[in-house]
């Protein structure tokens, strides 16, 4: 029978809730989707079930699964695996449900909750904006660190402003002599983790007494274990105690011991120091077991003492207990543990600075919320705030779902163990009220051992936590999966031999600490060797690792299945990449090398900034020195020496003169007389075309694209133009910024999206599976900043609950704070507990076989911060002596290679100086209409408005009659102008003129011959008429005639202009006003003459003058 | 020939009846209107009685117009207010409530108003909302003191005169519509239905024809190759088909018109990009514009506007030095930078207006220029000084033309068609700003800056394009268009239906059960499904296409086009230019060999670092000093290092200046020490200040005041325990010729030892520097040479390490010819064991590296593996490149 099929068939029960443990392999996805499957053909709708995942991809996943399931349910064969044929069952229930229901899910794909964290966080919070604020409103951004600057720079600018902020600033900066880069590194680094600290600062008001008693709960939690961890131990320690006790007061030692105690100290700080000195009878001050006591212990031998028999006595008692002791590894950790405990508070400077921290903080998060604002853009840190907070603290359920118009009634989350606090805690409220039994679950499926992103403030001790206490009123259900269907069994073994003692022995949440769970083969043991190790010679170069690892490529691609080179960091496969070229290997990768390091995008980075910065003579030089201009060092000289003016002036005036630079060469003027021009044109149309197409018609015409010497660099430059593209406002404002997105850019693979050969990260590698794994350097130590200016570690204490225990460095030179080294230990050991659990996923990422290959450690072992170093004791016995499933290859040290040949120091590339282009012409594009520089001569708005306005007074007085346009309906009519006027904010005040003027016009049209006669009852008669026509390109336009008829057999057709001279002489004026719409006139005439029209006059009527003015 | 832009068969019997036809956006209409005019044109007709097609709002707006015109009372007491007015006023009100954040009220002023719209195009009271919500609580408390603020200015809102048009209806003012026919309305909200209905005899709504066209699905790898794919689809039908028509609808179109825009440009007419050609309009129709605000007239004009407000990030300010758009860049080139070199030095991080004029002032002083820019920027701050503290938004209109006006924006350079459009566009923003005036707020400068920046992210730009052959759509503005040729992008499950987005400030619940736009999911999957049937009908070939995959996420088709089977798409293409270039030419590889040895103007002011740079990268020597190719400085927080290394060479001359030798410092109890030393540290303070304004921050002096103290403390500390010595120079200057090559030093301190030798010694504040004097290259000659330039009864030269960085110490270090604290001994250092033997050494290697120099030795090189990581010369010396250039010459 297949494992696990119990626990799998009770993890279906959908009216329990559960916290799953579901190591690599062992099918949660499949998991889930039954689950999933299962909720949905029971709920009233599907948005009551939820499923948080950790990545997005994940989430794609989940969705197509689920769908694909729902899509093959249509059919009515079932498949026979059994484990599909259990989910089509399942999906024929939910499509039953769907059709019932009229969902349509196979449709509507969108109502399946299925969704990250952070976007179900970012839905939350825009539906909930009452709540939540309008943070959802704009753009989460990965592009973090400007923003968080900004608010750092705000902030610090007040630091000569006399209120307590300022204060704080300057005890922060005295404390980090007054090095600004560091402050603002670190408040930086503060905003980026703010949820660990914001909550707790706003919450308490006495940061001393929560620190203090975090410091307590610390030493109970970590002492309360020891407790434990002693009593299973058999003999009578209390009595060995007061045995040390008296000895000790008969030495004159402190009384730290009490002299009559019956049982172990109390688990608290005050007997802390009692339990450093019980410590310290068995572990010496290394932290090993002693192998022999004294009385500098409080343990004479028996020479020296009163009482032989007591002391032999007592010896033998304190021997047999260091026996036990010695095997439990258990209790060694923790008494380990206990010695590190910090004992006395923080100095009086620490706080000093911790209170400067906590007054600062919340106060820098306010000026980024406000950042925030002002750049349309926040991090996900916000919007899962934002989305806590629209979930109220002690939310009803019921009004939860009121407020979100559907009720929630089951949360499934994938990868738990990689949530932070945060995230643990929207969970929380999610589910505030839910009982067990009441109709609504919570599934939580993670695996402690495979928890990757501590750098990501995941805190795997609430995944564990989650097993032992309940979640609000829920308790969760502990289950286990153990079967691994994903790699042979020869594998497993292996993996299970390793890691069980790489990982700690202990389970504790406090620190995320998980020991190892053995997996259970499914799949069948292959023949060959599972795992290969090569050790290299301990001095092997990069060059050597390369070529070990690609020829252990080359083998695995010699059989077929696909093959994953995985490492740790991206920087470990500097040496490797190179090497696989060299044999030729087709790889696929993502995001492996970058952007900025090849020569041809530092010539674009330079061409673009010489565009941009006339100032930056590095810039300019170096397109002149790129090989699409190459001038030589003497013709550089010429252009751009102390001859030629200045060394700090620009260089764009030289180049416009270079004509008449006599000292440039034949060469450099054939150069120029092609570059310069480009170069010159390109200054004068700056800001014309938008940046990206600025720049890369610069480079095309300069014959950029020739220059290339790689076919990848066009990639490469293809993908600089595309950032210069998106980024061209930073490239303006932030030059520095800019050329670091740029250098750290990812380049995109060349699509050889057919190689079975995969390069990538440790991490990337999570949820993925490979045939043949290759792990590189497993003996690469990385750096681990111990020295940071402030720690902190947010702990989950035994009852579950989160703490903060943070502290700042001491300024250098002061001795170390107790709770600054506790953290410090803790960081390393989080670090080595992370890098155990990163080789174990790399590892059981592999179907069929393993490889290994790193350099032979040398005598004190591998280094503690490589990933070798955790399955270094289980791993060195088996190098000498292989077991069946393993094939160790010892490598002799590598030949030195052979002598370069001499390097080339002074050599360049350039194009032919007289290089040309090769496209065709330009075209002859009709000229762009030259721009009238002039300001349309009907003057400001408010004069164009009264011109409208009059027009449409007359319209409606030809509608009305004009008879009935008596002064008063006039006077009505001025309320209309009025109106208009100020609704476009001008008040009554601004626009009295332009009313005056429309009342002129109206009066003067009623009352003025050639007006009344314009008004009458004409034949044909048009107002504002609109005609349709096609002009000669083809576009369809309109003409609008403000009034035409037909009189005495002609037509006419007459435009009104509200306008009048202005210091001019009247026939000048009336000249002009022929002139500019005379065109527009004969238009309008034409379109009359194509209708088949009477004979045509055009007239321009001048109400203000009045005038009839006859054109044609 | 080419389809008509829409179809019109089934309105044909109402465009001759010459009755009304609305449509759901202008486009829409205008496509119509060609249509017709195509079809006069083809039946002879050449001038026509434009029909009465009008997009829904316009028309509206027409009748609201007709109202007004007839002085209907009611449509006189009060206006129509725009939605910046109406925003505005929402904003004032919310902005007054107490548990709303300040900087949160533009966000929900957006909300209310769009709450607001609902709200009335569903015929909705408040009573329907409830509060039991908390965004429609807070909406609906908000409301009525927002209504009343409307009222207070008699100003209505657009869905409220809807209403006025009925009443006007009913008494007769306004005439009946007649029939009238709706196009394009995928829905029309309750209370648009409802005027309708009772402002016409008869409406009638036109579907979209169906048609049998032929679909395909593409599936390019992401969605920028979709994008991509899409353009060259369309440069190759437009290519084979000289005379259709056809278009591109992308969902997103706003985020991502500026690429497509030049993707088309690239594919259309590549020499668009090429310097010489000016700029033309885009060869396609795009219909999403672009922010005014994110081009480049106006851009400069908000930054202008803003520059007394608050200061700039010095990146921005150094942007507007060079700014094309005011005064006149190319006559002020030099000016302008030599003022960004000089506020450079400064190292600040931002900049205000008053450095920005500073700068410029030195600068055209330096120059010997007349102070024109200086000028100009005088008499902007001086209107700005003048300028009301508060008033009316047509005052700051007015205003703020002026203001640009006397910095000379927009420039001297003409402009082309494209900056003058955009230049009209900027005098409509304002327009805009000083239509606000209608709100009666009066506002001070930066809150009606604010404004007009807002105002300019909202205007979108659209730059006049012929119609052309190619439109680009988004999903909306496609409806009811035809086409030869369609091809939609972006259809994913996620995407079609659109997911739900209920709006927050009104119960969800009621939006489902109203079917409010993306409230109710079987609303949304009915949507996604007319749509797709539009799409279906509008050409007869269609293509679809979705992205493979979103970053890591693989995603998947629309179900309604599953069936279709899918082809990939083709690589997309890069500009055409690109492979022709390519495969013209291969550069050739040439030897720079050496440059030209120094001309005698090359020689003069050069100190130690010429010999330091030869040392270690000749090339770059030659780069720095002869070709003026020095980095330009960038800002750093706070002071800069090289400020506080200026500080501590100059507390310590000071402080040496007041006490003659060890002897005296000694004698000095604690107090005394502190003392002179914070006299000395407060000097250099003082005097850095006349430079360095912030430096009279009293906290910023007081904690540097500190830092120096503690600092400096240290280091006395070790010159105490040095062998008795006194001060015989400080800041000492020298001259040296060294085979011809001048170098002027100065060395920092000279001390007098017991013996009567001297020790020379020069103080390094930066990060560590452990140097070697030997071998024929050394690292950095500086000691050395003031060795050679003091060579009299020298005991040792030495580094005094006094470095600002606390982790690193303080400590003394340097050569000497027989034990000296802190000093190797010469032989140690692998050098000829008496002065007089290694200076001869140092004669002949520093000689050799100043004859290089000379000479113009350029190397293309590191001698030191340290400077190679740090160099910022690698785009001119172009190292990288060196090694395929050796792979080149090796392979041939
Ligand atoms: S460029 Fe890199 S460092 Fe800068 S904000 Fe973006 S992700 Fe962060």
């Amino acid at each position: 029978m297949t494992p696990d099929l119990d626990v799998r068939q009770a993890a279906l029960d959908i009216h329990r809730s559960f916290s799953v443990v579901a190591p690599a392999g062992s099918g949660k996805t499949g998991l889930l989707t039954q689950r999933m499957l299962r909720l949905l053909a029971a709920c009233e709708q599907p948005e009551e079930v939820l499923c948080m995942t950790f990545t997005r991809k994940a989430a794609g996943e989940m969705r197509r699964r689920i769908l694909s399931a729902l899509q093959r349910a249509q059919e009515d064969t079932p498949p026979s695996d059994a484990f599909a044929r259990q989910t089509w069952d399942l999906a024929r229930a939910a499509v039953a449900r769907d059709r019932a229901a009229g969902w349509r899910l196979t449709e509507a794909v969108n109502r399946l909750q299925i969704h990250t964290i952070d976007a179900y966080c970012m839905q939350l919070a825009r539906r909930l904006a009452g709540e939540a604020g309008v943070i959802a409103t704009l753009t989460p951004t990965e592009h973090v660190v400007p923003l968080y600057q900004e608010a750092v720079r705000e902030l610090c600018a007040r630091l000569e402003s006399a209120d307590a902020t300022g204060a704080a600033l300057a005890v922060l900066l005295s404390h980090l002599d007054n090095h600004w880069p560091r402050l603002e590194e670190l408040l930086i680094r503060l905003l980026s983790r703010r949820e660990q600290w914001l909550a707790q600062l706003l919450a308490s008001n006495n940061e001393r007494a929560a620190l203090e008693s975090a410091v307590e709960t610390l030493i109970r939690d970590t002492l309360s274990a020891l407790t434990e961890a002693f009593s299973h131990v058999a003999g009578d320690l209390p009595g060995l105690l007061r045995y040390v006790a008296a000895n000790r007061a008969a030495q004159g030692a402190p009384a730290i011991l009490d002299v009559a105690a019956r049982t172990l100290p109390e688990p608290n700080s005050t007997a802390l120091p009692a339990w450093k000195v019980i410590l310290s009878l068995f572990l010496a001050k290394d932290g090993n077991l002693r192998s022999k006591v004294d009385k500098r212990q409080g343990m004479p031998t028996a020479k020296d003492s009163v009482v032989p028999a007591e002391a032999n006595h007592w010896k033998a008692c304190w021997a047999d207990l260091r026996e036990q002791l010695a095997t439990r590894p258990q209790w060694l950790a923790l008494a380990q543990d206990t010695l590190a405990l910090p004992d006395s508070p923080p100095s009086d400077t620490q706080w000093e600075v911790l209170n400067s921290l906590a007054r600062l903080l919340p106060e820098l998060a306010a000026h980024l919320e406000l950042v925030f604002q002002r750049r349309g853009q926040c991090d996900f840190t916000a919007v899962a705030l934002a989305a806590l907070r629209a979930l109220g603290d002690d939310e009803a359920p019921s009004d939860l779902a009121l407020r979100l118009d559907y009720r929630l009634r089951h949360i499934l989350v994938d990868e738990c163990q990689d949530t932070s606090g945060l995230q643990f805690d929207l969970l929380r409220r999610l589910t505030a009220g839910w009982q067990n039994g009441d109709g609504r679950t919570l599934f939580l499926v993670g695996d402690g051992m495979q928890s990757l992103y501590g750098f990501r403030n995941a805190n795997v001790g609430l995944f564990l936590d989650s097993r032992r206490h309940p979640l609000g009123n829920l308790h969760l259900q502990a289950v286990e999966l153990q079967a691994n269907f994903r790699s042979q069994a020869k594998l497993i073994h292996w993996f299970n031999r390793i890691f069980q003692h790489a990982f700690p022995a202990r389970e504790d949440p406090g620190r995320g600490a998980v020991p190892y769970a053995p997996a259970i083969a499914v799949q069948p043991p292959l023949p060959e060797p599972a795992v290969a190790i090569d050790v290299l010679a301990t001095d092997a170069d990069d060059t050597h690792l390369g070529e070990q690892v690609a020829a252990c490529a080359a083998q695995a691609l010699a059989t077929p299945g696909s093959v994953a080179i995985l490492a740790r960091s991206r920087g470990h496969l500097q040496a490797i990449l190179p090497a696989l070229n060299r044999r030729g290997l087709p790889w696929q990768a993502t995001d492996i090398d970058r952007l900025g390091h090849r020569m041809a995008v530092i010539d674009l980075l330079s061409l673009t900034r010489a565009l941009l910065s006339p100032t930056d003579r590095v810039a300019w030089l170096a397109v002149l020195r790129a090989p699409w201009s190459g001038l030589s060092h003497a013709d550089l000289l010429a252009l751009a020496g102390i001859h030629a003016g200045d060394l700090r002036a620009p260089l764009i005036p030289r180049l416009m003169r270079w004509q008449d630079n006599a000292a440039l060469s034949a060469a450099g003027q054939a150069t120029l007389a092609r570059v310069a021009p480009i170069l010159l044109d390109a200054w004068r149309a700056r800001e014309r075309k938008p940046l990206r197409s600025h720049v890369e018609g610069v480079w095309i015409a300069l014959g950029g694209p020739a220059t290339l010497l790689d076919p990848d660099d066009l990639r490469l430059c293809q993908q600089y133009f595309g950032l210069l593209e998106r980024e061209a406002d930073i490239a303006r404002s932030d030059w520095p910024e800019f050329v670091r997105r740029a250098q750290q850019g990812y380049a995109t693979p060349v699509a050889h999206t057919d190689a079975q050969l995969h390069i990538l990260t440790m991490h990337k590698a999570k949820g993925l599976e490979f045939d043949t794994v290759i792990l590189p350097a497993l003996d690469r130590a990385t750096r681990g900043d111990e020295t940071a200016l402030l720690l902190w570690h947010e702990r989950v204490t035994a009852a579950g609950h989160r703490e903060l225990l943070i502290s700042p460095r001491q300024r250098s030179g002061d001795a170390g704070d107790p709770l600054y080294e506790w953290l410090r230990r803790e960081a390393k050991l989080a670090r080595q507990l992370e890098n155990t659990r990163t080789l174990y996923v790399a590892c059981t990422r592999a179907v069929r076989r393993l490889h290994l290959v790193f350099r032979q450690p040398g005598p004190k072992g591998p280094p503690n911060d490589s990933l070798l170093a955790p399955i270094w004791p289980a791993l060195e016995s088996e190098l000498t002596h292989p077991g069946a499933d393993t094939q160790v290859t010892m490598h002799s040290p590598a030949p030195t290679a052979t002598a370069a040949a001499e390097p080339v120091l002074t050599h360049g590339l350039r194009l032919p100086p007289d290089w040309q282009p090769v496209w065709p012409a330009r075209p002859a594009t009709p000229p762009s209409p030259t721009p009238n520089d002039e300001r349309e001569s009907d003057g400001s708005s408010l004069a164009r408005l009264a011109g409208t306005l009059f027009h449409r007074s007359v319209c409606q007085l030809l509608r009305e009659g004009p008879r009935h346009w008596d002064t008063a309906r006039i006077q009505r009519q001025e309320l209309v102008w009025t109106a208009e006027l100020s609704a476009v904010g001008f008040d009554a005040e601004a626009g009295r003129a332009a009313v005056a003027r429309i009342r002129r016009g109206i009066h003067n049209l009623l009352t003025d011959d050639a007006g009344r006669w314009l008004l009458q009852n004409h034949t044909q008669a048009g107002t504002e008429l609109e005609l349709g026509y096609q002009d000669g390109g083809g576009q369809t336009r309109t003409a609008i005639v403000d009034r035409t008829f037909v009189a005495d057999g002609v037509r006419w057709i007459i435009d009104y202009k509200l306008t009048e001279p202005d210091g001019e002489h009247r026939s000048a004026f009336l000249a002009r006003q022929r002139e500019r719409y005379g065109p527009q006139l004969a238009n309008y005439s034409a379109l009359f003459r194509r209708m088949g029209s009477e004979p045509i006059t055009t007239a321009l009527y001048f109400p203000l003058l009045p005038h009839l003015e006859i054109c044609t | 020939m080419p389809s008509p832009p829409a179809d019109i068969v089934s309105l044909r019997p109402a465009l001759v009846a010459r009755e009304l036809i609305l449509t759901a956006n202008q486009r829409l209409a205008r496509a119509l209107e060609q249509s017709w005019a195509a079809e006069q044109d083809a039946i002879g007709r050449t001038a026509w009685e434009r029909p009465r097609i009008y997009a829904l709002e316009h028309w509206f707006n027409t009748q609201w117009e007709r109202l007004r015109d007839a002085a209907f009372p009611p449509a006189l007491a009060a206006s129509p207010a725009n939605l910046a007015v109406e925003q505005r006023l929402w904003r004032s009100v919310i902005a007054r409530q107490p548990d709303i954040a300040h900087e949160e009220a533009t966000g929900f002023a957006r909300l209310a108003l769009s709450a607001r719209q609902l709200l009335e195009r569903w015929d909705l009271d408040l009573t329907r909302i409830g509060s039991d919500h908390c965004g429609s609580a807070l909406f609906a408390s908000w409301l009525p003191l927002w209504r009343r603020a409307m009222a207070a200015r008699a100003l209505l809102t657009r869905e409220q005169c809807l209403e006025l048009l009925l009443e006007a209806h009913d008494s007769g003012v306004l005439p009946g519509a007649g029939h009238a026919h709706l196009i394009g309305f995928a829905a029309l909200p309750p209370r648009y239905r409802r005027v309708l209905e009772q402002l016409c005899d008869r409406l009638t709504t036109h579907t979209p024809p169906r048609r049998n066209s032929v679909r395909r699905l593409v599936t390019p790898a992401d969605a920028d190759a979709e994008i991509a794919a899409a353009v060259d689809w369309a440069a190759d039908y437009l290519r084979a088909h000289p005379d259709r028509r056809i278009g591109l609808v992308i969902p997103d179109l706003a985020a991502c018109r500026d690429r497509v825009e030049r993707l088309v440009r690239d594919a259309l007419t590549p020499h668009h990009c090429l310097p010489s050609t000016p700029w033309s309009p885009a060869p396609c129709n795009i219909s999403a514009g672009q922010p005014l605000s994110d081009l480049p007239l106006a851009r400069t004009a908000l930054t202008l506007l803003g520059l007394h407000e608050e200061s700039l990030p010095s990146g921005c300010a150094y942007a507007l030095l060079h700014d094309v758009y005011w005064g006149d860049p190319d006559a002020e080139l030099e000016v302008r930078s030599r003022a960004e070199i000089e506020l450079r030095e400064g190292r600040a991080v931002t900049l205000g207006a008053s450095d920005l004029r500073r700068a410029l002032a030195h600068a055209e002083t330096h120059l010997q220029t007349p102070a024109l820019v200086t000028e100009r920027l005088q008499e902007a701050a001086e209107q700005r000084r003048r300028a009301p503290r508060n008033t009316d938004f047509r005052t700051w209109a007015r205003l703020f033309e002026s203001y640009l006006g006397c910095l000379g924006w927009p420039g001297q350079r003409s402009l082309d068609s494209h900056e003058f459009q955009q230049r009209q566009h900027w005098q409509e923003l304002l327009e805009h700003l000083g239509a606000l005036a209608v709100t009666g707020e009066t506002v001070d400068w930066g809150e009606a800056l604010d404004e007009l920046r807002r105002l300019a992210k909202a205007a979108p730009f659209q730059s006049r394009t012929p119609a052309g052959r190619l439109q680009i759509l988004g999903v909306l503005e496609a409806a009811g268009l035809q086409f030869d040729a369609l091809w939609v992008t972006n259809m994913t499950d996620s995407r079609w239906p659109e997911p739900l987005d209920p709006h927050p400030l009104l119960p969800a619940a009621l939006q489902r059960h109203l079917a409010m736009p993306r409230a109710q999911p079987e609303h949304e999957l009915a949507l996604a499904q007319l749509r797709l049937q539009e799409f279906e009908g509008a050409a007869a070939e269609i293509v679809f296409s979705y992205p493979l995959r979103d970053g890591e996420v693989e995603l998947q088709p629309y179900t309604g086009l599953r069936d279709l089977p899918a082809t990939p798409a083709a690589e997309p293409r890069t500009h055409p230019w690109i492979p022709l270039a390519r495969n013209a030419t291969a550069p050739e590889i040439v030897a720079w060999g050496d440059a030209p040895p120094c001309g005698a103007g090359e020689l003069e002011g050069g100190g130690s670092a010429r010999l330091r740079d030869q040392s270690n990268a000749p090339f770059n020597a030659f780069a720095i000093w002869r070709l003026g190719a020095r980095p330009l400085l960038e800002p750093e927080p706070g002071l800069s290092r090289a400020d506080r290394g200026k500080l501590v060479h100059r507390a310590l001359e000071l402080f040496w200046t007041g006490l003659a030798n060890q002897e005296q410092l000694l004698a000095l109890d604690e107090g005394a020490r502190a003392q002179t030393l914070r006299a000395a540290i407060t000097g250099a303070l003082d005097e850095l200040a006349r430079h360095r304004p912030e430096l009279h921050g009293p906290r910023l002096r007081s904690v540097e005041t500190d830092c120096l103290y503690r600092l400096l403390l240290a280091w006395l500390t070790i010159e105490m325990a040095r062998p008795p010595f006194a001060v015989v120079a400080r800041e000492h200057r020298v001259a040296l010729d060294l085979a011809g090559l001048p170098i002027a030093l100065r060395i920092d301190r000279i001390d007098r030892l017991a013996d009567d030798r001297v020790l020379l010694l020069d103080y390094k504040t930066g990060a560590t520097h452990s140097s070697s004097w030997d071998g024929e290259r050394p690292e950095d000659p500086q000691l050395p040479l003031y060795a050679l330039a003091h060579p009299e009864h020298l005991a040792g030269i030495a580094l005094a390490r006094i470095r600002i960085d606390p982790r690193q110490g303080c400590d003394l270090t340097g050569l000497a010819d027989r034990e000296l604290l802190g000093c190797k001994t010469l032989a140690d250092a692998g050098l000829p064991d008496d002065w007089a033997q290694a200076l001869r050494h140092w004669e002949r290697t520093l000689g050799s590296l100043a004859r290089e120099f000379l000479q113009g030795t350029a190397t293309l090189c590191h001698h030191h593996p340290d400077s190679a990581t740090r160099d910022p010369l690698i785009a001119l010396n172009r190292l990288p490149e060196l090694e395929d250039i050796q792979r080149i010459i090796e392979s041939s």
